[in-house]
C-alpha cells in the first residue's frame, strides 16, 4: 500500500503539470492529428533462468501513439503502453510494466527543438526481474544541421525510485552528438556524454566501517561511435561500439578489510548490432546482438566464502534478440520473439543467464 | 609470367587475317555511331572463341541495329556478359536480339508520352524502359512513371527503381504513384529516394499501415530537405 502511495503521489504530480500544458495547447492551438495507433496483443511466453527454473505466463498489452501536429513546423506526440504477464505454472502472479511518455518538436530556421517528458514503472515488478519502480524522465535538446553533418545538444535526466531496494538514485547528463550522412546508404555518428548520478538512498562508509549520511555520487563519461545504413532496398543495420567510465565514490563493507574504496568503479567497453529486413509488407524480421566488457578499477572480486580474491571483478554480457512478424492485413500480426542473454564473471554470485520465448498475437486498430 | 609465355603458355586466340578483313569490311559499312561502340565490340569478339561466322553474324547484328537507329552501345554488355560466360554464339545472339526488340518497344512507348523525347534522350533511361517492359512492369504504369518525371527527367531511373521496389514490397499502385509524385515535386535528391522503402519499413513495425504512413510523407515532404528528417515527423 506504501509502494501504491507513493507512486500514485508521484503519478499525481507528474500529471499535475503535463496534462494542464497538454490541455491548454489542445484548446489553444488548431491540432491536426494523425490517426492514432491502438495496438492490443495477446501472447504466451517462457523464461528460463540460470538456477535452472522455468517459467511460463500469458501476457496482455496495449500500446496508443498520437502525434498531433500543432503547426507546420511544431508537432505533439502522446504515447502510452502497458504490459500484464501473469504466470501460469507454478505460482499465479501478476508482473506489469507500462510507459507514458509525451514529447515536443519546434522546428525552426536555425534548428530543431525538442523536449520529451515520461514516466515508466511497475507496481509488481517484471517478469524479467526488475523490482516495482517508478521512473520519470525528461530531455530537452536542440539539433542542427548543415548539408550532410548533423548536430545535437541534449540535456536529459530521470529519477528512479525503487521502493524495494536502497538504490534510488537521480541521473542527470549532457549528450553531445554529430552525425553524418554522405549519403542514404550510410551514416556515421559520434556521441559523447557526460553524466551525474546521485544514489538518494545509498550512503557512504566511513573508514570503521560505519555509516555517514553522505550520498553515493557517480560521474558517467562515454564516448560512442556508430555507423549505420541502407542495404538495397529492403535491409537496414547499424552497429556501434561505446567505451567509458563510471567513476563513483561508493565504498563497501568487506571482509578481511572493514571497508573496501571504489567498489561502484568500472570502465567499460560496449559493442552492439541490429539487422532489419522487410521484403514484404507483411513480413518483417529484426536481430540484435550486443557484447560488453565492464573492468572494475579497484573492486575485487569475492570467492565463494565471500571474501576478497585480490582479483579485479571483471564481467563480460551478451545477448542476442530476433523478432519477426507476420500480417495478412495490416491489422492483424503474428508475432514470435526470442533472446537470449548471459553475463560471466570471475565472482560466483555475478554470472547468469536467461532466455526468453514470445509468440503472440497483436491486433491494430 | 614472361616465363610461363616462354615456355609455351596458353595463348588468346589471333583473329586471322581475313577475319579481320571481315570485321574491317562490315564495320565499314555500319555509319557507326560511335568509334567507342566499335572498338567495344571487336575488342569483345576478339576474346572469344566464336568462329569467324558466328563474329560475322553478331558483327552483322550489330550493322542492323544501327541502321534501325537504336544504340548499339547499350547491347555490348549484353555481349560482353555473354562471352564472358562462354555461353554459345547463338543463344548470345538470340538474348541480343531480345534486347533489342525491348528497346524497339521502348522507344515506341516513351514517344507515346507527351514529353517523352526527353527520356528517350538520355540512353540509360530508354534502357531503364527496356528492363522494366521485360521485368512485367506493364505499360500503363511506365507510361505514368515518364508523365511524373517530366520535371525531373534525369530523376527518371531512381524514380522507376523506387517504384519497382515499392511493388515488390506490396505497395499498390495509387499510392506508389502519388508517392513519388511528391517526391519528384519536393527538393530531396533522387540519390536518397530509396529512404523512403526504411521509412515505410520502420512505420510498419510501429503498425502504422503504409497507406496512412504514405500520406503523412507527402503531408511532410515540402518541409524537410533530406528525407532522414522526416522520421522525427511521420510516426
Amino acid at each position: 500500500m506504501d509502494l501504491l502511495e507513493k507512486m500514485l503521489s508521484c503519478s499525481r504530480r507528474w500529471f499535475s503539470w503535463t496534462l494542464p500544458i497538454v490541455l491548454v495547447l489542445a484548446v489553444r492551438l488548431p491540432l491536426h492529428g494523425y490517426a492514432p495507433t491502438l495496438i492490443f496483443g495477446v501472447y504466451g511466453e517462457g523464461l528460463l533462468t540460470a538456477d535452472g527454473s522455468g517459467e511460463a505466463a500469458v501476457r496482455a498489452s496495449g500500446l496508443l501513439s498520437w502525434r498531433s501536429l500543432l503547426a507546420e513546423r511544431a508537432s505533439l506526440a502522446f504515447y502510452a503502453s502497458s504490459n500484464l504477464d501473469r504466470t501460469v505454472v507454478d505460482s499465479q502472479r501478476l508482473y506489469d510494466s507500462h510507459t507514458l511518455s509525451i514529447d515536443a518538436l519546434i522546428q525552426s530556421p536555425a534548428g530543431l527543438l525538442f523536449g520529451e517528458g515520461g514516466l515508466s514503472g511497475s507496481l509488481t515488478g517484471t517478469l524479467e526481474g526488475q523490482s516495482p519502480y517508478l521512473r520519470p524522465d525528461w530531455r530537452i535538446g536542440y539539433e542542427g544541421q548543415r548539408e550532410d553533418l548533423r548536430a545535437s545538444v541534449t540535456y536529459r535526466g530521470y529519477y528512479l525510485n525503487q521502493p524495494e531496494t536502497n538504490e534510488d538514485s537521480l541521473f542527470q547528463g549532457f549528450t553531445l552528438a554529430l552525425e553524418a550522412h554522405p549519403s542514404i546508404r550510410i551514416r556515421y555518428g559520434l556521441e559523447i556524454l557526460g553524466g551525474w548520478e546521485r544514489w538518494t538512498e545509498w550512503f557512504l562508509y566511513d573508514a570503521g566501517g560505519g555509516e555517514t549520511d553522505e550520498n553515493r555520487d557517480d560521474f558517467l563519461g562515454s564516448l560512442k561511435v556508430s555507423a549505420g545504413g541502407l542495404i538495397g532496398y529492403f535491409h537496414d543495420w547499424s552497429i556501434a561500439a561505446e567505451g567509458g567510465v563510471r567513476w563513483s565514490d561508493a565504498n563497501r563493507l568487506t571482509a578481511p578489510l572493514p571497508v573496501e574504496e571504489g567498489s561502484e568503479s568500472y570502465l567499460f567497453f560496449a559493442v552492439n548490432g541490429d539487422w532489419a529486413w522487410s521484403p514484404h509488407r507483411q513480413v518483417s524480421l529484426e536481430v540484435g546482438a550486443f557484447a560488453r566488457q565492464d573492468l572494475y578499477i579497484q573492486r575485487d572480486a569475492l570467492t565463494l566464502a565471500g571474501t576478497l580474491s585480490g582479483v579485479p571483478l571483471r564481467v563480460f554480457s551478451a545477448g542476442a534478440d530476433l523478432r519477426g512478424d507476420w500480417t495478412p492485413n495490416d491489422r492483424l500480426f503474428l508475432v514470435l520473439e526470442v533472446s537470449a542473454s548471459r553475463r560471466f564473471a570471475n565472482e560466483p554470485g555475478e554470472s547468469w543467464w536467461n532466455c526468453l520465448g514470445r509468440a503472440g498475437i497483436e491486433f491494430s486498430f | 609470367m614472361i616465363r610461363l609465355f616462354a615456355a609455351g603458355g596458353r595463348r588468346f586466340p589471333q583473329f586471322s587475317f581475313i577475319g579481320c578483313l571481315i570485321v574491317f569490311s562490315l564495320f565499314a559499312a555500319i555509319p557507326v555511331s560511335g568509334q567507342d561502340v566499335e572498338s567495344a565490340i571487336t575488342k569483345t569478339l576478339e576474346k572469344s572463341r566464336y568462329s569467324e561466322r558466328q563474329k560475322a553474324s553478331i558483327i552483322s547484328f550489330f550493322t542492323e541495329t544501327d541502321r534501325a537507329d537504336l544504340p548499339a552501345e547499350l547491347l555490348v554488355p549484353k555481349l560482353e556478359e555473354g562471352i564472358a560466360k562462354r555461353i554459345p554464339a547463338q543463344r548470345v545472339l538470340d538474348a541480343l536480339k531480345r534486347e533489342r526488340e525491348g528497346l524497339l518497344k521502348a522507344r515506341a512507348l516513351i514517344l507515346r508520352v507527351e514529353g517523352g523525347e526527353q527520356v528517350l534522350a538520355d540512353r540509360a533511361s530508354w534502357a531503364r524502359t527496356a528492363n522494366l517492359l521485360a521485368g512485367g512492369i506493364s505499360e500503363t504504369e511506365i507510361e505514368r512513371l515518364i508523365l511524373l518525371c517530366r520535371s525531373r527527367v534525369g530523376d527518371f531511373r531512381p524514380a522507376t527503381y523506387l517504384y519497382a521496389a515499392l511493388k515488390e514490397w506490396g505497395l499498390g499502385q495509387e499510392p506508389s504513384f502519388s508517392l513519388i509524385g511528391a517526391l519528384l515535386r519536393s527538393s530531396i535528391s533522387a540519390d536518397s529516394f530509396m529512404g523512403v522503402m526504411d521509412l515505410l519499413a520502420t512505420g510498419r513495425r510501429r503498425r502504422i499501415a503504409p497507406e496512412e504512413l504514405v500520406r503523412r510523407i507527402e503531408e511532410h515532404l515540402k518541409q524537410v530537405k533530406r528525407i532522414e528528417e522526416l522520421e522525427k515527423w511521420i510516426y
